[in-house]
């Protein structure tokens, strides 16, 4: 919602929530559905909310029961990308995505790095360890080994 | 290698006191002290020598990758081979393996590993 997800905007609710897996098809009440909204929601929660709690609920209800529906169109995945090309991929708006990252700054890293005139195999190692690739007791017992003392 | 902690690469290369010891010796060394950053890829980006040319500062950085190879090579006879932790020994190899490097990599080079050891920075200058 509005570039939110609803369980961020109510971790609260999203905690004491018995459908947190549903889909929204599970819990909007098929007769309430129009296509200016659904105005009635099957909420389960997992035990007496709160008054404070409760309040949250009907904010949220408010947010959510103004979404337009289309009752008659099929599910589709739409690429929310990166602001500009909106719906619509492509690589361009992939690539920008990706850069927001800081990969850039570190790609100016590995180009330091790998011009450095030393030995080839210590680079590796810089390297990897840049990357988080050594095998530290760490990294491999998140792969599952573990080194006896 | 403190045995206190969890063995990350972050740990085992900048917040482990012995690691932190090396960085030590390695500032004492030029007489310059850094910021030191605890992210592995920021402590790379600002292991420079700001005062000197930027050539002098990224040959610099090849300091940087020997002591971080000379630790896990020293790292893995400890735990390997029964090695005994030992900070200076790390940073003495380290040392002689960047002058070793500047020896047959620059064609320039005629300054001796005494003074490298004595004084880098005026060897670093000289290479350009």
């Amino acid at each position: 919602m509005d570039g939110q997800v609803l369980k961020e905007k109510f971790p609260r609710l999203f905690s004491i929530s018995q459908c947190s897996e549903s889909v929204v098809g599970d819990i909007a009440h098929r007769d309430n559905i129009t296509s200016e909204g659904c105005s009635r929601w099957c909420l389960g929660w997992r035990r007496e909310r709160f008054i404070w709690e409760k309040q949250e609920e009907e904010q949220m209800v408010a947010l959510i029961s103004n979404v337009r529906w289309y009752t008659d169109a099929q599910d589709r995945l739409v690429w929310v990308g990166d602001g500009v090309n909106k719906q619509e991929y492509t690589v361009k708006s992939g690539y920008s995505v990706l850069n927001k990252e800081d990969l850039l700054q570190r790609l100016e890293i590995y180009k330091v790095l790998w011009s450095l005139r030393i030995v080839p195999s210590t680079i590796v190692c810089a390297w990897r360890l840049l990357l988080d690739r050594l095998p530290t007791r760490y990294n491999l017992a998140k792969r599952g080994i573990q080194l006896l003392d | 290698m403190c045995q206190e902690c969890d063995e990350t690469g972050q740990h085992l290369f900048v917040m482990c006191k012995v690691a932190q010891n090396i960085w030590d010796l390695c500032e004492r060394w030029v007489g310059l002290a850094n910021v030191r950053h605890e992210s592995i890829t920021i402590h790379f980006q600002s292991f420079d020598l700001a005062c000197r040319r930027k050539s002098a500062s990224i040959t610099w950085k090849g300091m940087w990758v020997a002591i971080v190879t000379e630790l896990w090579n020293h790292r893995n006879k400890v735990v390997f081979n029964r090695g005994v932790v030992n900070a200076k020994e790390i940073f003495t190899l380290a040392q002689l393996k960047g002058w070793c490097w500047l020896k047959h990599k620059f064609k320039r080079v005629t300054f001796s590993y005494s003074d490298w050891h004595f004084s880098p920075l005026q060897c670093l200058d000289t290479l350009d």
